[in-house]
């Protein structure tokens, strides 16, 4: 099969996108989704020597690639990085042996690293005549989410922390955000949560938090116990 | 040889140059220094001036007559502040910059042009050709197809692709024809299995956006599958992708990397518009149609004969659909207009005002020095003692209808009193209004006839004969108030609209958005106040966003709209029927001057053509529709046929860009004389002077760094390089609102007398002086207009408190601010997202936005950077001749819109207070209108071109004793300073363009830029000395002290303000909100309105937020039950005490069962004048007394206060 047929590449603004053509099971393109088993390619050479299609070409020796997001900038030249998922996310571990070594071969030298698909953002200094309820709202019309947590660090000073759903729709949220972050009050200012925080989901603390399921249409709005009162 | 050369030879050519039309001429460096005395001597005799020049490196004499205004007669000093010297000789000592010799040599060493190599390209992702797969169309689908007006005719379009590569397909805007070829095309291509891609080009980007997602919803689909968009910040492609859609100007920056490959067929739409980008992709096709044999071309158009297409491709064949339609519209003209409206007798727009006495006359200088003017000419009644008064109406902004404050006569009063018939008839082609009566209740007809002044009375009589009125005569204004009579006319009057008794929807084109955003505040001024009835507002113009397009096509169809438009119109099709179309048959044009060197705003009348086609959007078929255009007949029947392409008019800096990108090893001239529509040779010719003038082509006429940079860049290469300076100067974001404050309408521009509407045309001198108070205000004695744009931006932010502006009115003023400030925004927005795209701001590093903006704060930086970017359009002022000097030819004035001059004053005077002599401004013709005052050493660090070497430096013969020598920057700027200073200026200089290249070239390479990169830190040392010794200088000129503009980090302001305003006084809203649509009860005569008064305490804000809807609605109820009612309107006025005035008016409305307020004006106004306005209207004077909470007060005292709310003057009510 060649390589048309089996993939479908698209680009949005300034991201190069080939996906595979083959339908999947739900769960299992949920799971993908959410970014399981995503590697993070880095150290590309920004010049044209290295396409979206010829990585995935060299990728796809290992098995068969479910998504590759390839960054470039308004001149079409690679930003040096790209995301790549595999459709069996167990290929994971021994793409991130086997793919700089065949890189190297083909003399390229392409970093390959688990993705730490961030997805977490947070809003803080919310001028505090909105209630959280109120944030939350704004929030979900500018795009959704799927999980709130909200901290009061003093009394009637909340930050909030936004989980998405992959790297993906946090990145675009996170514009929207910036766009219409005046909803907010005046020094309202969003940013990405990353990893080392201590309050970031990789970091494993879950005190005080309720999840908020996405499927449920007609949501509450987050309520912790002990943290406010509405 | 050496005689015949200085007796025959010189002698000669000076009287050459003396029979001349030049003004001026620098003759040749080939001349030995001797014999530059002979030139000298020979000027002389033959009374001419001569200067010995240097131009790189070489001395030549120039020679200039006697009159002649380009050049320096002496030089202006430069003399540097202690500070400044102190601060420049730290930074030149310093061993970290580079070493002498490398000074030396750099400047010939580096090339600056550009290679073809690495010129930056644009990434258009073109996946590989492939024929569909695509379903079959579905019934929906199908119904779709049939439904375009071309549906029959797809097969004879499809035969006529298949015999020639070019067709022209000419079909009315109804025919959605990009739209409904590519369907056509692709379902062709599906069907024979053939490859396929389509490439639409739009004329604008909201066109292509608009016709891509109605194909894309046609599919079903997202953009971005089969149907997909290529814009500068927008793309969606992909490789099953088949149709695109792009803009002509994005199109082609791409040409270069990607010639026509992967296409297989290419709509371009509107090509009879001739659009310049347009005019250029069509002689790029024509070349690419030799060497690409399968592209087809489809051209889509809609005039009168498409035959020049087919000439000018030398081939191809035409498809002409457009029919005399068999109805046509009733058109009327403004004669017709006029009468109209005098026999329906239309009483519109408030009492109120049309009472207040004209208490502002008088005591202030202008009117008394217009007085005096009058006064002499009515004693003295000669061409000499006019001569003034002219002056003061053509220069000053002085409405020719001026009265004498005491008299009440007007000029052509005193001219028919006197009899100076010539006098009247210049007085009346100028406007003035013979009509006008004096305090003696004569007009000037009866004084005439009283003196028996025969002469004049002919003249009065032709006048009224063929009478016009003048400010409707001329494009250049727009008769607001005539358009408001029409909407009266038509939305009241039932007896003009016949026939249906539903309203028909109103479409308005006006010229420019500025016209626009005032047109929507005095409609909605007038719906609100309830004497006209209630419609939906939409407004459509050039680079909107596209939330204003989706608003008016997802309007329901029960509202009625009116739609305010500029001739975007003409290539939009919509699907809303309009029933009356008001025309105001005028257009903004950038007409380039070749005497004045500049390009100017020009209104001019649209051609017959576009009339015609803007006829047809009514689709006349479709029942009753009538046209209304606010030109007269006789005019409109000395229309040209079809207007001239703007390619031959417009200024041509960025089209000659393009044009060398697109064919590097070509003379530009050569290649757009070649186009469709040939520019004027002298055009292009000062077009690449220009641009060889800023660096942005290199002699050779080869693109520089620069000219990469600025490619992409939205604004003109003028305003680029300024951004560039700003960038390099690291106080980007004023510089920014400055240029974005170029490229919009000025809040704050003088008004003409023309400009106000009626109600307030009386008081045009307070009015005007009000807002020159307001600019000296806000310029804060910094000699600069530019620094008010800073000023009246950051004030404006200020205000918002970075909030979204407030629903609610205040007056016209505030709501145009707020329309422009919006307009401004987007502006500075799209700059900076190209400025990043074209790697000039990175996301961290030395070019962050943090970083760039760290002398933000400092105004002498951003006065620094102006000069840079302002060069060459500096001016020097000679106080001894009086005049303005600059490389442009001769009389420049000021026009009384700068703060550098008051009203009436002449040069000398106001000269007396400048602190330097160079100017750096903008012009209007020979006007200045926006002027800064700049230091000397700015001018000489930063103007000329950036490769100067020392050279430019002599001594002059006659001061080598204090050791003075001559710098020459240009051709012209000319200064004297001790040698010491110009070598180190010079030093500085060199370093400053060294950063200045540099960035250019390697602002790409990111890595470059990071914060610990040692080469590039330097830079850091020099902006910040730069800074210093900026600030010691402006001390030392003598400037004052700057109040601080701060600079706010994130400047996410709120946009779609206009877009808000108008769906919040919708109509449409009501009607779904209270669930009862009754159409017929238009007439607001059934309306029943009551006003509730209540006491505020406080400010408005204070109020809400104590008060909840539910109290006022429980106060509300004591007195009456505040039931609402399609026919029953209730208002809530808010007041206070001490001092008394009413603070806001409200409607109460029950939404959803819910009481709520709507807040329809705010403002302060004072009690007194209500009670006085009662007492000249005869109405029952209310009591508004603190001690009642609240009280039902009369209807009519009602009416008034809203009134007095809507039509409120913001400069007549300032206090």
């Amino acid at each position: 099969m060649d390589f048309e047929s089996k993939y479908c590449t698209s680009q949005v603004n300034g991201t190069i996108t080939i996906t595979t053509r083959k339908v999947l099971d739900e769960n299992l393109k949920s799971l993908l989704d959410e970014g399981k088993g995503e590697l993070f390619l880095s150290c590309i050479p920004r010049n044209h020597s290295c396409s979206p299609r010829w990585i995935v070409e060299v990728a796809s020796e290992l098995g068969e690639v479910y998504i590759m997001r390839y960054k470039i900038d308004f001149s079409g030249n690679s930003r040096g990085y790209a995301y790549l998922q595999y459709i069996n996310v167990d290929l994971k571990e021994s793409a991130m042996q086997y793919l700089p070594m065949r890189f190297r071969q083909l003399c390229m030298c392409l970093r390959v690293e688990p993705s730490t698909n961030n997805r977490e953002l947070v809003l803080k200094n919310v001028e505090s005549s909105l209630r959280p309820w109120q944030v939350y709202q704004e929030m979900l019309k500018i795009h959704p989410f799927t999980i709130v947590r909200v901290y009061e660090y003093q009394l009637d000073q909340f930050f909030y922390i936004f989980e998405y759903r992959n790297n993906d729709s946090a990145a675009s949220a996170h514009q929207r955000v910036r766009n219409s972050i005046r909803k907010f009050g005046e020094h309202a200012h969003i940013s990405w949560l990353t990893a080392e925080n201590i309050l970031s989901r990789a970091s494993g603390s879950f005190c005080f938090q309720r999840e908020v399921s996405q499927n449920r249409t007609r949501r509450v709005p987050p309520r912790q116990k002990g943290c406010f009162k509405f | 040889m050496n005689h015949i050369i200085q007796d025959k030879y010189i002698p000669q050519q000076l009287l050459y140059f003396l029979a001349g039309r030049r003004c001026c001429q620098q003759f040749p460096c080939t001349f030995r220094t001797s014999e530059h005395e002979a030139f000298a001597n020979n000027a002389r005799s033959l009374g001419l001036r001569s200067q010995v020049v240097h131009v790189n490196g070489n001395s030549c004499v120039k020679v200039y007559k006697q009159a002649c205004r380009h050049y320096l007669e002496e030089p202006k000093t430069l003399v540097l502040s202690s500070g400044a010297t102190l601060n420049m000789f730290t930074l030149l000592s310093r061993k970290s910059l580079m070493g002498k010799e490398d000074l030396e040599l750099y400047a010939d060493l580096v090339s600056m042009k550009a290679n073809a190599s690495d010129l930056p390209s644009l990434h258009l992702p073109l996946p590989a050709i492939r024929p569909p797969n695509l379903r079959f169309w579905t019934e929906a689908q199908l119904n779709f197809l049939t439904a375009f007006l071309g549906h029959s005719l797809s097969d004879e379009i499809l035969q006529s692709l298949y015999a020639s590569r070019v067709i022209v397909y000419n079909a009315a805007l109804c025919w959605d024809k990009s739209v409904f070829l590519p369907l056509v095309i692709l379902d062709d291509c599906r069907n024979k299995k053939s490859n396929v891609k389509i490439m639409c080009i739009e004329r604008q980007a909201i066109l292509a956006t608009y016709n891509s997602q109605r194909t894309a919803n046609f599919f079903g689909e997202q953009l971005g599958e089969t149907v997909g968009i290529q814009l500068p910040y927008f793309s969606a492609v992909s490789s099953s992708t088949f149709i695109i859609y792009s803009t002509a100007q994005y199109f082609l920056r791409s040409l270069t990397s990607q010639q026509f490959r992967n296409i297989s067929h290419l709509v371009v739409n509107d090509v009879h518009l001739h659009d310049p980008y347009t005019d250029i992709l069509l002689s790029e096709i024509r070349m690419a149609l030799s060497s690409h044999q399968n592209l087809r071309v489809v051209l889509l158009s809609q005039m009168g004969n498409p035959k020049k297409f087919t000439d000018f491709f030398g081939e191809g064949l035409q498809l002409n659909m457009i029919k005399q339609p068999e109805v046509a519209p009733r058109v009327s003209y403004l004669n017709e207009l006029h009468s109209c409206i005098a026999l329906a007798g239309i009483h519109k727009g408030p009492d109120i005002y049309k009472e207040i006495p004209e208490a502002f006359r008088a005591n202030n200088p202008r009117n008394e020095q217009m007085d005096k003017c009058l006064q002499a000419y009515g004693e003295l009644g000669t061409d000499a003692a006019l001569r003034p008064f002219l002056y003061a109406v053509n220069y000053d902004l002085a409405p020719v209808n001026y009265r004498h404050s005491l008299t009440g006569k007007t000029a052509v009063h005193f001219a028919s009193e006197l009899n100076k018939a010539n006098h009247l008839r210049l007085l009346l082609f100028m406007g003035a209004d013979p009509y006008i009566v004096d305090l003696f209740q004569q007009n000037a007809i009866s004084l005439a006839a009283m003196n028996g002044n025969h002469e004049c009375i002919d003249v009065l009589n032709s006048y009224s004969l063929h009478g016009y009125v003048v400010k409707s005569a001329k494009p250049d204004f727009v008769d607001y108030d005539l358009i408001i009579d029409i909407m009266y006319l038509l939305r009241t009057k039932p007896e003009y609209s016949p026939g249906e008794y539903s309203p028909g929807n109103i479409l308005i084109i006006l010229p420019t958005y500025y016209h626009i955003v005032k047109l929507n505040y005095m409609i909605l001024s007038h719906c609100l106040t309830g004497s006209l009835q209630e419609c939906s507002i939409f407004l459509l113009y050039d680079n909107m966003r596209n939330d204003y397009l989706q608003a008016l096509v997802n309007a329901s169809d029960e509202t009625v709209k009116v739609v305010l438009a500029t001739d975007i119109i003409e290539s939009l099709c919509l699907k809303v029927p309009f029933k009356y179309q008001i025309d105001t048959a005028c257009r903004l044009n950038n007409v380039y001057d070749t005497t004045s060197c500049s390009g100017d705003d020009r209104f001019e009348w649209v051609a017959k053509d576009a009339l015609l086609r803007r006829e047809l959007i009514l689709q006349p078929n479709k029942g009753d529709v009538q046209c209304f255009r606010l030109i007269s007949k006789e005019a409109y029947e000395e229309l040209s046929e079809t207007s001239q392409p703007s390619l031959q008019t417009m200024q041509l800096d960025k089209i000659c860009l393009a044009v060398k990108l697109l064919s590097p090893n070509t003379i530009i001239s050569e290649y757009l004389g070649i186009t469709i529509s040939p520019p004027p040779l002298i055009n292009v010719h000062h077009a690449v002077q220009f641009l060889k003038k800023i660096d942005v082509l290199d002699d050779a006429e080869d693109v520089t760094w620069l000219g990469c940079r600025l490619m992409d860049i939205p604004v003109s290469c003028q305003l680029g390089r300024m951004l560039i300076f700003g960038i390099l100067l690291r106080c980007l974001d004023p510089i920014l609102t400055i240029v974005s404050s170029l490229s919009t309408a000025d809040p704050l521009g003088i008004p003409f007398t023309e400009d106000i509407d009626n109600l307030w045309d009386r008081f045009t001198i307070y009015i005007q002086n009000s807002i020159k108070k307001e600019r000296t205000y806000l310029s804060d004695n910094q000699f600069s207009d530019h620094f008010i744009f800073v000023r009246l931006y950051k004030e404006w932010q200020n205000r918002m408190h970075n909030r979204t502006p407030p629903l609610y009115l205040k007056d016209e003023y505030e709501f145009m601010l707020n329309g422009l400030m919006e307009q401004l925004t987007s502006i500075r927005s799209e700059i900076v997202s190209s400025l990043r795209a074209a790697n000039l701001i990175h996301s961290r590093g030395k070019l962050s936005m943090n970083n760039l903006n760290q002398m933000s704060c400092n105004w002498h930086m951003v006065k620094a950077a102006l000069t840079g970017g302002m060069y060459p359009n500096i001016y020097a002022v000679d106080t001894r001749k009086s005049s303005l000097k600059s490389a442009f030819s001769g009389n420049v004035s000021m026009h009384p819109n700068t703060v550098l001059r008051d009203f009436l004053e002449p040069l000398n005077i106001s000269a007396q207070s400048f602190r330097t002599p160079w100017i750096v401004c903008n012009r209007q013709k020979s006007h200045i209108v926006y002027a800064t005052l700049v230091v000397p050493l700015a001018v000489a660090m930063f103007s000329g071109h950036p490769r100067i070497r020392l050279s430019p430096i002599c001594d002059s013969e006659m001061s080598l004793t204090d050791r003075n020598v001559n710098v020459f920057i240009d051709e012209w700027i000319w200064m004297v300073m001790s040698k010491a200073t110009a070598e180190m200026v010079m030093r500085t200089r060199y370093y400053f363009f060294k950063m200045y290249h540099d960035l250019l070239k390697h602002c790409s390479e990111l890595d470059m830029w990071r914060r610990d990169c040692e080469p590039v830190s330097q830079y850091t040392v020099l902006t910040d000395t730069l800074s210093k010794i900026f600030e010691s200088e402006d001390g030392f000129v003598g400037f004052f002290k700057p109040p601080p503009i701060t600079f706010l980090p994130t400047p996410q302001l709120p946009s779609l303000y206009l877009l808000s305003v108008n769906a919040h006084f919708s109509w449409a809203r009501e009607v779904e909100e209270n669930m009862l649509s009754k159409p017929h009860h238009f007439n607001s005569h059934f309306i029943e309105r009551q006003f509730f008064v209540l006491y505020a305490g406080g400010d408005c804000e204070e109020f809400h937020s104590r008060n909840t809807p539910a109290f006022i609605e429980s106060v509300l109820g004591k007195f009456v039950r505040p039931i609402d009612t399609p026919n029953r309107h209730i208002f809530v006025i808010l007041y206070r005490k001490d001092p008394d005035m009413m603070l806001s008016i409200s409607r109460a409305k029950f939404v959803n069962g819910v009481f709520m307020l709507q807040e329809y004006f705010r403002n302060n106004i004072p009690v007194f004048e209500i009670l006085d306005a009662c007492v000249s209207l005869n109405v029952q004077t209310p009591v508004f007394d603190g001690r009642l909470m609240s009280a039902l007060i009369d209807k009519r005292v009602g009416n008034l206060i809203m009134e007095l709310f809507a039509f409120r003057h913001h400069w007549i009510h300032k206090r």
